[in-house]
């Protein structure tokens, strides 16, 4: 899942993506409050496959930030489908740093997605 | 006062008895009038019913009358008939003779009665009938026989004629007596309520008369009462004037008591004078005794050759020689004491600087005390003076006035109290108190004058540096405009400066006076209640400063500083110091405000900075990713077309946020130019007509308000532009289930001119996105087109023309935009 406002972001990534994994099932939101919905109802099955989120940090109407307490107050077994990593144009330290240090998010990447970055995601 | 109260109710009272009174012989004089008209009419209806009755008694009698006629006819024709006599035949003649007259009467009675007169004519028919028919029958009699009077008479005709006046009778007096039963009923019931309203009267006029009855003796008891209280008001005024009397002798007496007072102290002074007196002659007596002593031993000598008897009274004369000697002891120890005590007054002179002294009129000479020489700095052994080296003594300015009085005391011989200054042999000057008294002598002649001289030169000389202390720091304390005061332990004014005078003034009305108390000219509750803590510290030790903030007259800061005032150890009061800071307080407040205004422009710069530099780094990033894609891939070329395109998107994008950059840039830089009259109403009409179609979609309705301000300063353009985005965001934002409803209106607050945009569409959910609204690129809600830089642009716009703009908002209910410009602009 790609939670971006940026549309282009979004397809790069999905070029991306692809490029190393063909058959991803591959998700884009513009609007993180849809993406908060759609999480909630679709990862609380039992039966849903786990994911990975990548969430950009400056959204217009809600940022990264607050998407990650929204997510917080979710359903354990929402949470654990779900690895997080933030993808930002953002070159602040500042930003490095929170990412890093909230405890939903595994790694911080800077845009733009490459390739290999995605491999490393997978590995993981 | 409350005498004078009393006195004036009881005034009221009595007035109001009076009306009372008037009023209530008033109505019993109506009602008086009232019921013997009540009276007279049922007299009236009485005379008339009584009337009424005799009435129908009549008609009785009168009708009965006729039916007997009838009868009559009847019986006199039934006479005739049997036995042919003519004396019945009067009967009938007279019958008929009357009754003509009985029907006109009957007629009479009941003229207005038509019914009774319809019988009376059927009476009056039938009546005639049947004496016509005995008239018949006698006749029959007379010339026909007996047989046919009876066959005719059998035809009953006269019966019928009778039973018919019979029934007619009947019917008229029963009608008469229904109408007398009538009327008698009406009277009864106006009988009857004449009874009600009279007893009703009466019960009326007892309950007044009572009451009259009860306000007069009220009347008489309370006249009783203030009778009794004047007296005692005299017999309580003699009292006074007898107290007052008393407390004049009292006074007089003390008077008396304090002129014996001084006599006293003039005898104890003329008692140490003939002490010094009886010193002299009891030095003498010793003298003589002490010759007489000498002589006694010669003659005891001659005798020592006599016999025993000289022996024994040589014996004798020793011990009465000891004896003598021993009272000369005696009397020298008297003498001693005089001495010493005559030494003491001159020492207490000495040590109080108090010469005594007495003018002698024979010799002209004054005798002074030795205290008084040493005032006048002359040696020992100077006390005898002569009159005029005493003048010489007096300063040359206090001469003229010394002499002045002196004279004038000795020609009318009264006591002399005199402030002179002397100068010494040595030339000091001495400041003297000088009191005197007339001696008289025992012929009652003036002898001279005795009194004391006081040297108060130290005490001049301390009252004069009190003074000088006092001007130096009357003129220390009003030399600044600093309030300076000190209070005392009991919080009353000890000393204030002229400017604490003028404030306390200013404030109270009234002047402030020593002594008086500082915490009652005219603070508030709390302030005096604080003021009174800081002098209480004080009064503790403490020495601090307070920082004071008033409001009235005018906005001033003051700082107060209080040390106590101490005496040996103790704190006797306080001293205060208040200072006027208000310029460096406002100097402190404004640079505070534009430190605060600084660090939150940098606060928005950084933030500026932040989201331009994430604005523009983003697209760059998305380039650099498809330029990737396109450079190391091999791509179709649908795709590659795409990449393409998402490229230009991008370096477009990029290219906006810097165009964006340089427009909010420009905000800042554009003031100063291009200031004109800006019409809101004006301004409105053109936006309206430029989104027309829009606001037709939206179905959105306005109104405005113009009335209190409709221009102002501006630069056009801004002013538009803030028109336009926060317009268009209420349309973009209205509400989903109600039609968008935008209200403009402005007003003048004194030199404020406020411009107020409110909307009732979605509203911002303030607690949570305050800091936010007029940030750049925040937007809330992603259902309509935006860049979330029109609040932004707006805030930025007002604040380069020197305004401020607020927000009020409610979810779901709307938002309101207020925005300030001062009148006359001032550049940001």
């Amino acid at each position: 899942m790609v939670v971006d406002d940026d549309i282009i972001n979004n397809e790069l990534c999905r070029f991306v993506i692809e490029e190393v994994f063909p058959r991803a099932d591959i998700e884009t939101f513009t609007d993180p409050g849809k993406a908060l919905v759609y999480i909630e109802s679709t990862y609380i099955d039992i039966n849903a496959p786990d994911a990975v989120v990548l969430l950009d940090i400056n959204m217009p109407t809600l940022s990264g930030w607050e998407f990650l307490e929204a997510f917080e107050q979710f359903d354990e077994r929402v949470k654990e489908k779900l690895k997080v990593y933030m993808l930002s144009s953002s070159v602040d330290p500042l930003d490095s740093v929170r990412a890093k240090s909230n405890k939903y998010v595994l790694d911080y990447i800077e845009k733009p997605l490459t390739s290999e970055r995605v491999k490393i995601l997978a590995s993981k | 006062m409350s005498r004078d109260v009393t006195f004036i109710k009881d005034h009221m009272k009595t007035i109001v008895r009076r009306k009372f009174l008037l009023l209530s012989c008033i109505i019993l004089v109506c009602i008086g009038v009232i019921t013997g008209y009540a009276i007279y009419k049922s007299n009236h209806e009485l005379n008339e019913s009584e009337k009424w009755v005799r009435h129908t008694e009549q008609v009785i009698y009168q009708s009965g009358n006729i039916l007997s006629l009838g009868k009559d006819a009847e019986a006199a024709s039934r006479g005739f008939v049997i036995t042919k006599d003519s004396s019945f035949l009067d009967q009938l003649n007279t019958a008929q003779k009357t009754t003509f007259t009985n029907i006109e009467q009957l007629r009479r009675l009941t003229r207005d009665n038509p019914s009774q007169q319809m019988r009376i004519d059927s009476l009056d028919f039938y009546i005639h009938k049947r004496l016509d028919f005995s008239y018949h029958t006698v006749e029959l009699r007379s010339k026909q026989g007996l047989a046919s009077a009876i066959a005719f008479v059998s035809t009953k005709q006269g019966k019928f004629y009778t039973d018919r006046l019979q029934e007619i009778t009947n019917a008229i007096q029963r009608e008469e007596s229904a109408l007398l039963k009538q009327r008698k009923q009406t009277n009864l019931i106006s009988v009857k309520a004449f009874d009600k309203f009279l007893v009703a009267v009466f019960i009326l006029m007892a309950v007044i008369i009572i009451l009259m009855v009860i306000t007069t003796a009220n009347y008489l008891i309370q006249n009783n009462e203030k009778e009794k209280r004047a007296a005692e008001l005299v017999i309580a005024n003699r009292e006074l004037v007898i107290q007052n009397e008393e407390k004049g002798m009292r006074a007089a007496e003390l008077f008396i008591a304090n002129k014996e007072l001084a006599f006293q102290s003039d005898e104890k002074e003329k008692r140490a004078a003939e002490l010094v007196i009886a010193n002299i002659e009891l030095i003498v007596q010793n003298d003589e005794k002490g010759m007489r002593a000498a002589e006694l031993i010669i003659a005891n000598k001659e005798l020592a050759f006599q016999s025993d008897e000289k022996e024994k009274r040589a014996a004798e004369l020793i011990i009465a020689n000891r004896e003598l000697v021993f009272q000369n002891e005696e009397k020298e120890k008297a003498g001693q004491e005089r001495v010493l005590n005559e030494r003491r007054l001159a020492r207490s002179q000495q040590v109080a600087h108090m010469g005594s002294w007495e003018l002698d009129f024979n010799t002209n000479a004054v005798l002074l005390s030795d205290e008084a020489c040493r005032i006048f700095g002359l040696g020992d052994g100077q006390n005898q003076q002569a009159f005029e080296t005493w003048l010489s003594f007096i300063h040359p300015d206090d001469l003229y006035f010394a002499s002045k009085t002196v004279n004038e005391s000795l020609s009318s011989l009264s006591n002399i109290s005199l402030y002179y200054r002397i100068i010494r042999g040595d030339g000091s000057i001495r400041h003297v108190f000088s009191e005197s008294k007339l001696e008289i002598d025992t012929d009652a002649k003036p002898k001279g004058y005795y009194g004391i001289i006081h040297d108060v030169t130290e005490i001049k000389l301390a009252e004069e540096k009190i003074e000088f202390d006092k001007n130096n720091l009357e003129a220390l304390i009003n030399n600044t405009n600093d309030l300076m005061w000190s209070v005392d332990q009991d919080f009353k004014l000890i000393t204030s400066n002229k400017p604490f005078n003028e404030i306390v003034r200013n404030m109270s009305g009234s002047s402030i006076k020593k002594g008086s108390n500082v915490l009652s000219a005219g603070f508030s509750e709390v302030q005096l209640n604080r003021y009174k803590e800081f002098y209480e510290r004080a009064f503790a030790g403490e020495s601090f400063t307070e920082i004071e903030y008033t409001v009235l007259p005018v906005e001033l800061w003051s700082e107060i500083s209080y040390c106590p005032i101490r005496s040996a150890e103790n704190v006797i009061g306080t001293a205060c110091h208040s200072r006027d800071i208000t310029k460096r307080r406002l100097a402190e407040l404004e640079r505070s405000e534009i430190t605060n205004d600084l660090i939150q422009r940098n606060k928005n710069l950084e933030q500026f900075t932040y989201i331009i530099s994430h604005n523009l780094r983003a697209p760059v990033a998305n380039i650099i990713g498809i330029a990737y894609a396109i450079h190391f891939k091999k791509l179709e070329p649908k795709k590659e077309k795409e990449m393409m395109g998402h490229l230009i998107t991008s370096v477009q994008k990029l290219d906006e946020v810097i165009k964006d950059l340089n427009y909010i840039l420009q905000v800042n830089r554009e003031v100063g130019e291009k200031k004109e009259t800006v019409r809101f109403s004006e301004l409105l009409e053109n936006i309206q007509l430029s989104i027309s179609s829009l606001i037709r979609q939206e179905d959105a309705q306005f109104i405005t308000n113009f009335q209190d301000v409709d221009q102002m300063q501006a630069l056009k353009s801004y002013l538009h532009s803030i028109f336009f985005n926060l317009i268009l965001n209420s349309i973009k934002y209205k509400s989903f289930d109600r039609r968008p409803v935008i209200e403009i209106t402005t007003r003048m607050r004194g030199n404020t001119i406020e411009l107020i945009f409110k909307d009732n569409g979605l509203g911002i959910d303030l607690e949570k996105r305050k800091d936010q609204v007029f940030g750049l690129y925040k937007r809330f809600h992603s259902h309509t087109e935006g860049k979330g830089m029109g609040l932004f642009m707006v805030k930025a716009q007002v604040e380069s023309m020197g305004g401020k703009i607020f927000i009020e908002s409610e979810v779901n209910k709307g938002t309101e935009f207020r925005i300030e410009f001062e009148r006359e602009w001032k550049t940001a």
